[in-house]
């Protein structure tokens, strides 16, 4: 192969072995994160509390550290190799549009109400059909996806 | 067989979930007919959280619970191991390393990568290979195993045999998946994973409460199995889950992951990476499944704890009378302490786990089965309209061969055994492809090759027998990788023109620098886009 090794139009500085190392380490530090979330929960489920509050404290620290650097590492990776935005298509007429470009709602709002619509029905019917003990579980689960919906709806908001 | 009392309020947990499908599918299908890009990859416009919690939902198949609470009654709290081993630094190699590289050459389907990077004719048979490997064998086998799950979990629950539960069942998924295509498919699986997460959720705390607490949990625990059941880390000489055995996992699966995004394992990550609004809606999604995963999977492990103190039979030898077999414990568990409401909706957990992943499996097969060999073999340049009717056709197709697996096939760990091994062995060079210009066409064509032969005779021709699995793991990757690095420097290189154009759409990272100077001194060339 004739390799030319022309400066001009330099569109990349390095070879990028740093960045590979640096994703790797982060790769862990991620890793590692998430792991200790897990097995500190689990601790929490055997009550284990001294060991759990340990790894969960490891937990906050290592992700911390990670939300830290993922978005200047994710900014150097696109220094790298910058984004380009595709050119926005055309609407396409088909059977089943009339080639105007309506965009669907938001996906959030959309897992929102539905995930509220499905508690919803769970709470309903818990008070129509259960009593007691029966009736607590039932409202706490309609009324726990109650709340995620809502979190769903304000976080999904945010972002989107 | 008995049967699980289902009460009215379980029928209106379970009716309304189907009802709730049905009608998220109709939404969307104005807008998933419009064009390929719009059905198959729900316009470009997802973002990372969707994506995450839908890829988490996918990547959780119906097997998961009776198979991790199976493990969770055999070992303890150190299952998680089990998973964190296999997907933990994986996923966020992917997140860190890939995510933005994938996203930025802006692909309809991951098999087009091996035409790009490679180039010639050698290449277009590996893309069609991929292409029908994936969508005609794993996608079948996957959404198969995902059918004949769904009649496991009914069967007990409902009573229904087979067939009526695939009359059932299938009519639903082929409606939401083949009107709405993957925005449908991603909607419906995020809201599939939040009402996995509030079913696990209350089974784990009903559980720690029928066994009087935290605390009280762990002395039974001791006094049913002893010590080990409550060690965080998997000990050296476990029979099932020892150590060595979890870091063969872990490296097993993650050198080598993120450089291909649709391995015969089944996963379908390409679909969720090209349809991010950006590179960096791909990368989180990554992250964001990692985390809704290990949740969900950690609230489908730790009631398991409760069933060990419950049924201690759990525990037996298979050849003891009083034996019964480990993988019913969460179905016990349901059967024992779920209330009417709570039961319907554990049911409805269990089938969301299965019909994500067969929706996900559905859209992902009939992408590459329409993009990668309709599109390229049979209809070069018909309209976007025919496109998306062929894929409709295409989901069809595959689910009707996966109605033959879910009737041919009785375990599911046959065909996930089957699919895992022979995915493992070639992961090394999904990084080579990408981080080494000198990779070339015939390294990956041994690599797909090794992959298939090497373990096959590592496993059933070499005298192995007496080996430790990982051992034998170990071997395959090493041998593999020896080949594909061998047969690499043995042939020439790909052409400088195809070297380029890869370098010019992906600016890959690693060893690139003959292909970087090449790319910097000649002038302005039209790039694969």
């Amino acid at each position: 192969m004739s390799m030319n090794n022309s400066v001009k139009n330099i569109i990349d500085p390095g070879n990028g072995f740093g960045l590979i190392l640096v994703g790797l380490a982060l790769s862990l530090l991620g890793a590692a994160s998430v792991a200790l979330m897990v097995i500190g929960l689990s601790y929490v489920y055997v009550g284990y509390y001294q060991r759990a509050v340990l790894l969960l404290a490891g937990y906050v620290f290592c992700g911390g550290i990670f939300l830290k650097t993922y978005g200047p590492y994710l900014q150097r990776l696109e220094n790298h190799a910058p984004w380009k935005k595709p050119a926005e298509r055309q609407p396409v007429t088909t059977a089943d549009n009339d080639g105007t470009d309506a965009q669907p709602l938001p996906a959030n709002v959309i897992i929102a109400l539905a995930t509220a619509a499905y508690g919803l029905i769970i709470v309903s019917g818990g008070i129509i059909w259960t009593r007691g003990e029966d009736l607590v579980l039932n409202l706490i689960a309609g009324s726990s996806l109650l709340g995620i919906a809502a979190i769903v709806w304000i976080a999904g908001g945010r972002r989107d | 067989m008995q049967t699980t009392q289902l009460e009215q309020i379980d029928w209106l947990v379970i009716g309304s979930y189907f009802v709730l499908l049905l009608a998220i599918g109709l939404y969307y299908r104005r807008f998933a007919g419009r064009s390929l890009e719009d059905f198959f990859l729900a316009g470009r416009r997802n973002s990372g959280w969707a994506n995450g919690l839908s890829y988490a939902a996918a990547m959780m198949n119906a097997d998961v619970a009776p198979a991790y609470s199976g493990f969770a009654v055999a070992t303890g709290v150190f299952v998680c191991w089990f998973y964190l081993s296999r997907f933990g630094i994986a996923l966020f190699i992917g997140a860190m390393l890939f995510a933005v590289f994938w996203r930025r050459l802006n692909l309809f389907t991951t098999p087009e990568f091996y035409e790009l990077r490679f180039g010639g004719l050698a290449s277009r048979i590996i893309r069609t290979w991929v292409a029908l490997k994936s969508s005609l064998l794993a996608m079948v086998a996957w959404t198969g195993t995902g059918l004949l799950a769904i009649y496991k979990i009914s069967e007990p629950v409902l009573g229904t045999d087979k067939t009526t539960t695939l009359l059932v069942v299938i009519p639903v998924v082929l409606a939401y998946v083949m009107v709405s295509g993957f925005s449908g498919v991603v909607t419906t699986a995020s809201i599939q994973t939040l009402i996995m997460f509030v079913g696990s959720a209350m089974l784990c705390g009903i559980v720690l409460f029928e066994m009087g607490g935290p605390a009280t949990l762990a002395t039974k625990l001791q006094d049913v199995v002893g010590d080990t059941a409550l060690q965080g880390i998997p000990p050296a000489d476990h029979t099932i889950l020892p150590i060595a055995a979890a870091l063969a996992w872990m490296i097993g699966t993650s050198i080598g992951y993120g450089g291909d995004t649709a391995p015969l394992g089944g996963a379908m990550e390409g679909q969720y990476l090209f349809s991010s609004k950006n590179t960096r809606e791909a990368s989180k999604m990554y992250i964001v499944a990692e985390v809704a995963l290990f949740v969900l999977l950690l609230l489908v492990t730790l009631p398991s704890l409760g069933a060990v103190v419950e049924w201690p039979e759990l525990r037996l030898p298979i050849d003891d009378p009083s034996h019964i077999d480990r993988e019913k414990a969460y179905g016990l568990l349901m059967s024992k302490f779920l209330p009417p409401g709570m039961l319907g909706l554990l049911f409805v957990t269990m089938l969301a786990s299965v019909m994500s992943t067969i929706g996900s499996n559905l859209t992902f097969g009939a992408q590459v089965l329409v993009n990668d060999v309709y599109r390229c073999y049979v209809r070069p340049q018909a309209s976007q309209r025919h496109y998306v009717w062929v894929g409709r056709f295409a989901i069809a197709l595959i689910l009707a061969l996966a109605i033959v697996v879910a009737y041919r096939v009785e375990l599911i760990f046959d065909v996930a055994a089957f699919m895992v091994a022979a995915a493992s062995a070639e992961m090394p060079a999904n990084w080579a492809q990408w981080w080494w210009w000198r990779f070339n066409r015939w390294g990956r064509i041994s690599a797909s090759l090794g992959g298939i032969v090497i373990p096959a005779l590592v496993w059933f021709v070499l005298p192995t027998a007496s080996w430790a699995w990982w051992d034998k793991t170990y071997l395959v990757i090493a041998v593999n990788t020896g080949v594909w690095i061998w047969v690499t420097l043995l042939t020439p290189a790909d052409s400088p023109e195809v070297l380029e154009r890869f370098y010019r759409a992906a600016r890959p990272l690693g060893a690139w620098r003959p292909v970087r100077d090449l790319a910097e001194g000649t002038v302005e060339k039209e790039t694969c886009q």
